[in-house]
């Protein structure tokens, strides 16, 4: 038996297997693993398993340190020690603050606590252990973030009006579509438009994803600017209480927008959307889609021809009235400028992508660190290779009772 | 505020004094050349026709500076950028410098506060600092903080305040949270910091939302989850910050997204669904156009004065604030009983 198979991770590095195979000549107990059954996902005896022998310290934090753990005279070594970690332990206890000056430190202080959630947070002007101290009342000293990773935060649960495979925590590879979207556009234009570089994707390890961007010029973007930036990629603005949720006003779109749609929307909603989500199959699936059309004529000649044939069984049904409603639409633009970009309208309030404005603006913010586990999924938090994620698999993503399993197989194999 | 007054007189300068400006404050923008707009030039008309703007010509010119300097435009997507760079039209040019006003001033203010409070108001206490002081409590307005609340508001008495004296967008927020048992964090804020201005005391607070949330999560999970933001807004976690209930601007500005409820329902909800939420107010339906017409014209505030005035039968100035509504309400459905009555009361029944 060779190297530990695991599919779906699309991880380039970093869970090697550590040269010295001294620690591993005593191979701890496993518990015994059974079929199928959630609690085996996770446990915290796996939990611990994971944090004892493959959480990835050491490149965490050669990652965060951004080279200032290099022996240059230009490296701050303070560096890491002002990064603020947060825990949430078992029995929702939750530690803020939290900072390790280097890794060794945190790989004790995390086996050490096992903590079931870790966050990362900002780069403080001090150890945040240490904040009160610096910033007594009366001084001119204030505790501050001074840098920070621009980070999305793209969670299913913003796209429930538009799914209709699955609900709540749940996610299907008939949904997944919707991240894989996320990523793609909003990689291209950070990347294009905003001319950032080192961009990591993280799967949440339930129902979304993270993105992080590292440059510096990302982690020294002011709160205001950081709203800027989610704000450039609203653009959809519905609820319940609303019909019209895009709007996509003026003769033209924002370059970055037609980008969007010509190379990413589009084919997607075409080929995917419109028939995974069986999104014109049935009537309370398409009135939502007509009521964003303003002409009554065009909803009720659509209205009528649909409810009259009744294919619902059909599984391309949702393509063809798809193409029906376009001609419908085009034949009907002359009519007034209200209709000229409704086909667009539709398909960006389906797909494109909706980020937690919140999570990016502020610059403290505490978002989850790659490589955790989610303790209701077991799953792993893997990063995502934007350039692959077609074929990211979030249903195939290791549990960390199958890391822990497969490496306890592999290292009885090896010694 | 001062970035818009800096804005509105840097706008009005002709061009030369505009460039005049840039140079004398060393600001380093630089038009972009001739070729470089050649390249982009179909971009740039994109980007103009997307705001119904005129499109640009060999004659625009355009200063190329990082996107971080023009964050209002990026917001908007009111400008074209490429690899950080963004593109900006000497029309645009008010936005650029504003940009770096508000950093300078912004950076001057909080060193100006520092200094203040660490050495400046200990030396100057007999000379400027009364006078810094005082200024501060020329409020312009009441912003219903905890310390000012006059009347107490029992939890029993919610749902026919709710009917009669609360406004629409605090209706809206009280019956979704009666009907789903949950609300969002906007909607946990908007209302509940409402609450609190109308006279709502943390243990009833506590006790209103456990028991709405409470029937669709389970108290357990109600404590473990929500109760802290609530003690939190009433200032007793953290840092202690008593924040004050939403003024109508801040609600109007808001962006209510999947599954919200806050915000002004006058912006934020359709024709149809406004005119829905209007009639199951009783509202007749001339008065109901009306309110629209003022809608349409985007004056939301005006809306919801009608509404007010329709509902209580009598006029009212500006609505500004959603706790002034409720103010006013009770001013009229509840008028105070005059002071010397009350106390006659007492003494006639205590003598025996």
């Amino acid at each position: 038996m060779g190297q530990p198979h695991v599919d779906a991770m699309e991880v380039d590095s970093s869970r090697n297997v550590r040269d010295s195979t001294t620690d591993y000549m005593q191979v701890d107990e496993l518990p015994a693993p059974e079929q199928n059954k959630p609690a085996d996902v996770f446990s915290p005896e796996y939990l611990r398993l994971y944090y004892s022998r493959l959480f990835p310290y050491s490149d965490m934090c050669k990652w965060l340190s951004y080279g200032n753990d290099g022996k240059h005279p230009g490296c701050d070594s303070s560096y890491l020690n002002r990064r603020e970690f947060s825990f949430t332990l078992d029995h929702d206890i939750y530690v803020r603050y939290v900072s390790f000056r280097n890794a060794s430190e945190m790989e004790s202080s995390i086996r050490d606590r096992c903590p079931y959630k870790i966050d990362i947070g900002a780069v403080y002007n001090v150890d945040p252990a240490k904040r009160t101290a610096y910033a007594s009342s009366g001084s001119e000293k204030v505790f501050a973030p001074v840098e920070r990773e621009l980070v999305f935060d793209v969670d299913m649960t913003d796209y429930d009006d538009i799914r209709f495979c699955c609900t709540g925590a749940d996610i299907c590879l008939k949904c997944w579509p919707l991240m894989t979207i996320a990523i793609k556009v909003l990689d291209t234009a950070l990347r294009e438009d905003f001319g950032f570089e080192h961009i990591l994707w993280v799967y949440s390890g339930r129902r979304g994803v993270h993105c992080w961007v590292c440059d510096v010029k990302a982690r020294r973007l002011t709160n205001e600017q950081r709203a800027a930036v989610a704000e450039y990629f609203r653009v959809y603005k519905g609820n319940e209480n609303n019909t019209k949720k895009v709007s996509l006003g003026g003769s033209a779109m924002h370059p970055s927008l037609l980008r969007a749609y010509v190379e990413v929307l589009r084919p997607f909603f075409e080929d995917q959307i419109l028939s995974n989500q069986g999104l014109l199959q049935f009537e309370e699936r398409y009135g939502k889609l007509l009521d964003m059309i303003q002409d009554d004529g065009i909803v009720a000649q659509a209205q009528d021809r649909w409810q009259s044939s009744r294919r619902s069984s059909e599984t391309d049904v949702s393509v063809a009235r798809w193409k029906q409603l376009k001609n419908l639409l085009e034949s009907g633009k002359h009519k007034g400028s209200g209709l000229r970009r409704c086909v667009e309208e539709i398909i960006f309030s389906y797909t494109y992508p909706r980020v937690d404005f919140e999570v990016s603006k502020h610059m403290n913010h505490l978002l989850k660190a790659p490589f955790c586990v989610h303790p209701k999924t077991g799953r792993i938090c893997v990063p995502i290779d934007a350039e692959e994620c077609d074929r990211f698999d979030p249903t195939a993503v290791p549990t960390v009772a199958d890391v822990c399993i497969t490496s306890f197989i592999y290292l009885n194999a090896v010694l | 505020m001062e970035s818009s007054l800096f804005r509105n007189r840097f706008h009005s300068e002709a061009p030369d004094d505009q460039k005049r400006f840039l140079e004398d404050n060393e600001l380093p923008y630089k038009a972009i050349s001739t070729s470089d707009f050649e390249s982009i030039k179909d971009k740039l008309v994109q980007v103009a026709r997307s705001l119904n703007q005129p499109s640009p010509n060999a004659d625009s010119t355009f200063y190329k500076v990082p996107f971080e300097e023009v964050p209002e435009l990026v917001a908007g997507r009111k400008v074209y950028i490429h690899k950080g760079q963004a593109y900006v039209p000497s029309t645009q040019l008010t936005f650029l410098v504003a940009g770096q006003f508000r950093s300078k001033l912004s950076k001057a203010l909080v060193l100006t506060y520092r200094k203040w409070m660490s050495v400046i108001s200990e030396e100057e206490s007999d000379r400027l600092a009364p006078i810094v002081e005082a200024l501060s409590s020329r409020y312009l307005g009441p912003d219903y903080s905890q310390g000012k609340i006059k009347s107490e508001v029992a939890l029993q008495d919610m749902d026919d305040l709710a009917k009669t004296s609360f406004p629409l967008c605090m209706r809206h927020l009280f019956f979704k949270l009666r009907e789903e048992h949950h609300l969002k964090h906007g909607g946990r804020q908007q209302l509940g910091l409402f609450l609190k201005g109308v006279g709502l005391k943390l243990e009833d607070a506590l006790a209103f939302w456990r028991s709405e949330f409470g029937q669709k999560m389970g108290v357990e999970r109600f404590d473990k989850e929500y109760a802290y933001n609530i003690r939190h807004n009433y200032g007793k976690e953290g840092k202690r910050t008593d924040y004050t209930p939403f003024s109508c601007n801040k609600i109007i500005l808001s962006t209510p997204g999947v599954g919200d409820h806050h915000g002004c329902p006058y912006r934020h909800f359709s024709e149809e669904n406004l005119r829905a939420a209007l009639g199951s107010m009783h509202l007749g339906v001339r008065i109901v156009d009306e309110i629209l017409e003022k809608v349409r014209n985007r004056h939301y505030q005006v809306a919801c004065s009608l509404t007010f005035e329709a509902t209580h039968g009598s006029q009212t100035i500006g609505i500004n604030h959603p706790n002034q509504y409720f103010e006013q309400s009770r001013k009229i459905l509840q008028p105070k009983v005059p002071q010397e009555l009350a106390n006659d009361n007492t003494e006639t029944t205590t003598a025996s």
